[in-house]
């Protein structure tokens, strides 16, 4: 399968520059404002973006300021209340917390009623929609494949930094924008990890953040022919195995 | 190019109704409710005061998380009753939304995909988190289906598992108009156990549950070979979007119906081969109606002589473990033939039309059972299950 447009959005303030897409999306948490904005702009490459199947991550860190909020205000809640008690909130909100958000955004911005799937924000998750668009592909079910990621930090600073990206993948060769070339994604393929001493560095769960890392990785090769990209620890799967993505760059 | 043949050799579950599928299904055929009343929700003086909780038949020990305690212990109970051991097995798990607790002053928050990567810890195949909603379980299930024909593993893990009894869920989802407030019912405060009522005239929503429900998909040539018990044979899965709206169905149910169809074409079969439904049936308002619109135009007229079937009535809305739930008694329904009662439907709704199945079950000589789940935020998925042919 051929990967023919990415797609990369880690700049809140620009999602209010445009009025239209902020008009859609202003409801929701970062990480689907941005996982939205991500994958509109990857669908531009599409020839059909209301047959692609979607596969979006949910985020790892879900939630958003007012979700916090909401949350801390039933710290008041006590024993012996009534219901006047429970702390008034804008229902919305409850989206904030649902994992497959973005997915059901973007199915709906692009009229998408092909195969879906979101997968949830767990360790390595992001390699497994690069296994499933790979499937897919490969049995012809679809045409294209829309991987889609957003995701925020923790805590404090949820709802002010994020980051998502969006890879479109396709059965045609075209040739890749930053490369100007085609590339190809050849295999997955997983290894055991083998114990070392100290034990490998934990991974650092996020959705969007190691398919970013490859990204960049793939947009600073330089030359032709086959090219490996073995998954650093703090983006993998939690020490089981660690993924490897042979591309093929012609 | 013939594919492999899949079925499935084990399942656990954790509902309102008991900690095993035998209470399940016992409980679905006994017409029963599991959904009650619940202390704790009293007396923060919530809108909601019912739910279906779970309790496990041996106490979670000190310390440990009950999330994980109850979807260890049902993925624990599929392996052992299929006899396979986790390491050389796949999962793929949908593990609800976060957890969200307050321990005195302290928020506590657990991300859902924390918990997946503790559940996902001791299995050496693939290992897929899902996060599709309501959908989750049913997705999962017709994922590792998928796994097992490809040869990418010989068996398979998949289900999952909710624990949303919480403030901000139940009035999130309540002002979402999903929930069945006390303040809703006909009767509610007077019978707890009839609070989600799908199908019905007086349905006012659903009751939010626990639970945690796990189903080993196995090939077939691997679980005969080791002379497996086969509960049924997965042989249909099929998934569509809506493509409308983030928490309201199409009206017109053409969206599910679109799942449906798929997961019948997957299976080559005909929608009049289908022996029965169990529908997602969540008691909403426009959600049952459009359910029942799609399955009426999928079975033209043999809508009038196919049975259908709600657990929702009897277990809630278990989230994430719901379609796994359910999936476990279409799976008893094959084997049986017997079709449960919808639970707590008494009179149903003329715009929900269909063969529905009210106070007991029926024998219908089921062998080929339509199992649909239905999320928020529009994603449907399908899977059609059939009793064993050898």
């Amino acid at each position: 399968m051929y990967l023919i447009r990415s797609a990369r959005v880690d700049d809140p303030a620009e999602l209010r520059r445009q009025p239209e897409l902020w008009r859609r999306v202003r409801r929701f948490n970062l990480p689907v404002q941005l996982a939205v904005a991500a994958g509109e702009e990857a669908a531009t490459a599409a020839e059909d973006p209301a047959r692609a199947a979607l596969v979006s991550l949910a985020p790892h860190h879900t939630g958003s300021p007012e979700f916090f909020d909401v949350i801390r205000s039933f710290e008041s809640l006590g024993s012996g209340g009534d219901g006047a008690r429970a702390p008034h909130f804008n229902p919305v909100v409850t989206l904030h917390a649902v994992d497959n958000l973005a997915l059901s955004a973007l199915a709906i911005a692009l009229g998408n009623q092909a195969y879906g799937l979101g997968l949830g924000g767990g360790a390595g998750q992001g390699w497994v929609a690069l296994e499933v668009a790979w499937e897919r592909l490969a049995e012809e079910r679809e045409t294209e494949v829309l991987v889609v990621a957003g995701d925020q930090d923790a805590g404090v600073n949820a709802g002010e930094a994020g980051l998502a990206v969006a890879l479109l993948f396709a059965r045609r060769p075209a040739p890749y924008p930053p490369l100007s070339r085609s590339v190809r994604l050849v295999a997955v393929n997983r290894e055991p990890v083998m114990p070392i001493e100290g034990g490998e560095p934990a991974a650092e769960p996020h959705a969007a953040a190691g398919l970013a890392a490859l990204l960049v990785a793939l947009g600073n090769v330089a030359t032709t022919g086959r090219w490996v990209y073995r998954v650093p620890a703090e983006h993998g799967d939690d020490g089981r195995d660690r993924p490897e993505l042979v591309w093929e760059v012609t | 190019m013939s594919r492999r043949r899949v079925v499935i050799t084990g399942t656990g579950a954790l509902s309102a109704l008991g900690a095993t599928p035998a209470a399940l299904w016992q409980g679905l055929l006994e017409d029963r409710s599991g959904i009650r009343r619940l202390p704790r929700l009293v007396a923060l003086g919530l809108p909601v005061t019912t739910g279906g909780e779970v309790e496990p038949e041996t106490p979670v020990p000190p310390g440990a998380e009950r999330d994980l305690a109850v979807a260890g212990r049902a993925i624990g109970d599929a392996l052992a009753e299929a006899g396979l051991a986790a390491s050389g097995c796949g999962l793929v798990w949908g593990t609800g939304l976060d957890t969200i607790r307050l321990a005195g002053r302290e928020l506590t928050l657990r991300a859902a995909g924390t918990v997946f990567s503790t559940l996902a810890a001791p299995f050496g195949g693939p290992r897929r988190m899902m996060a599709v909603a309501c959908a989750s379980g049913t997705q999962a299930i017709g994922e590792a289906a998928e796994l097992v024909r490809r040869g990418r593993v010989e068996a398979c893990v998949a289900g999952g598992s909710s624990f949303m009894l919480t403030p901000f869920y139940l009035l999130g989802f309540s002002r979402l108009g999903t929930l069945a407030t006390d303040r809703g019912s006909l009767r509610g405060n007077e019978e707890p156990a009839a609070a989600c009522r799908p199908f019905d005239l007086g349905r006012h929503g659903f009751a939010l549950a626990e639970g945690a429900a796990a189903l080993v998909i196995e090939s077939y040539d691997a679980a005969r070979r080791r002379g497996a018990s086969m509960l049924a044979e997965l042989i249909g899965f099929g998934t569509s979007q809506d493509a409308f709206d983030l928490n309201r169905p199409l009206p017109d149910g053409s969206g599910a119906e679109l799942a449906m169809r798929r997961s019948l074409a997957d299976a080559d079969l005909a929608a009049g081969e289908l022996d029965a439904i169990n529908a997602h049936g969540t008691a909403t308002l426009v959600g049952d109606r459009a359910e029942a619109a799609a399955i009426r135009r999928l079975l033209g007229e043999e809508w009038r002589r196919t049975p259908v079937s709600s657990a929702k009535g009897a277990i809630g809305h278990a989230m994430a473990a719901a379609g796994a739930l359910e999936a476990i008694a279409a799976c008893r329904t094959c084997a049986t033939g017997l079709v449960p009662p919808t639970v707590n439907l008494r009179h149903p709704d003329p715009d929900c039309e269909l063969d529905h199945v009210i106070a007991e079950p029926r024998d219908a000589g089921a062998r080929t059972v339509l199992s649909v789940s239905l999320g928020m935020g529009g994603q449907n998925a399908a899977i059609v299950v059939r009793r064993v042919a050898n």
